[in-house]
């Protein structure tokens, strides 16, 4: 039963699974991360080693963690959060709200930068800031130097892709561009 | 484009922010005192300076925090407010 409802999951992106590589990027979907809303804790809450954790604002978190193992209308690791931050601090699971991105490479930065305002070169490794990026609403974290996550809306999520795949269309070539 | 400076995330674009009008007008203090002329000014009368105007403003695709600042509403200098 548990294996069946793990297997009917799509995430917003589909079939076949979003992996796409040149010689100076990679682009693939992480699908099904587990991410949680903090909303409380002033200081920034510590997180595993295959976790990430990104500031959304004052006292507001997005923690990215691995995929839970068992289908459950909350994970179990909100009820956790809840328990390690006490009262008066709000836990949301929004793993359906956005999926995760992972673009990586040489290239990473300048295709980012195609279509966001925001001054990436300045975002040190592990921070992360809320923008826009090509007229979608994402959360950007930086977790290598030239290694981003990057969370969409899920209904943007396709939007994004195709956008992403689009202005990186000199770094999917070996020798750049050559048309016309 | 205007940059507007968010006190949290720094200078941004301003199709990030919401506008949310003149800043600083206060709730009056015995709303059931007023006749329908004051109500209707507090209500729906702002300034319309051609100059240095005081208004509030959201990061809504950002940190969704509201703030102040003055903006000249001929030239677009922006400032914190004083």
């Amino acid at each position: 039963m548990t294996a069946d409802v793990l297997a009917l999951r799509r995430s917003p992106l589909g079939d076949p699974p979003l992996d796409v590589r040149g010689p100076r990027l990679h682009l693939r979907e992480l699908a099904f991360r587990t991410l949680l809303e903090l909303r409380g804790p002033t200081g920034r809450p510590a997180v595993g080693p295959d976790e990430h954790v990104w500031p959304l604002g004052p006292g507001w978190w997005l923690v990215d963690g691995t995929p839970d193992a068992a289908p459950a209308l909350e994970s179990p690791r909100a009820a956790a959060w809840r328990a390690a931050l006490g009262p008066g601090a709000g836990v949301v699971d929004v793993s359906c709200h956005r999926t995760t991105f992972a673009l990586s490479g040489p290239d990473a930065l300048l295709v980012l930068s195609h279509g966001c305002s925001i001054d990436l070169e300045r975002v040190p490794v592990g921070q992360g800031v809320q923008g826009v990026l090509a007229h979608a609403q994402v959360v950007l974290g930086r977790v290598g130097q030239d290694d981003w996550r990057i969370h969409p809306r899920a209904s943007f999520a396709r939007h994004l892709a195709a956008w992403l795949v689009d202005a990186a269309a000199e770094s999917w070539e070996p020798w750049g561009d050559q048309e016309d | 484009m205007m940059s507007l400076p968010c006190p949290h995330c720094g200078p941004r674009d301003e199709t990030e922010f919401g506008y949310g009008g003149q800043a600083g007008v206060a709730y009056p203090a015995r709303p059931g005192d007023l006749d329908d002329r004051a109500w209707a000014e507090y209500l729906f009368v702002r300034d319309n300076p051609r100059g240095w105007s005081t208004e509030r403003w959201v990061h809504r695709a950002g940190c969704r925090q509201w703030f102040v600042l003055r903006r000249h509403t001929v030239t677009h200098e922006i400032e914190s407010p004083a």
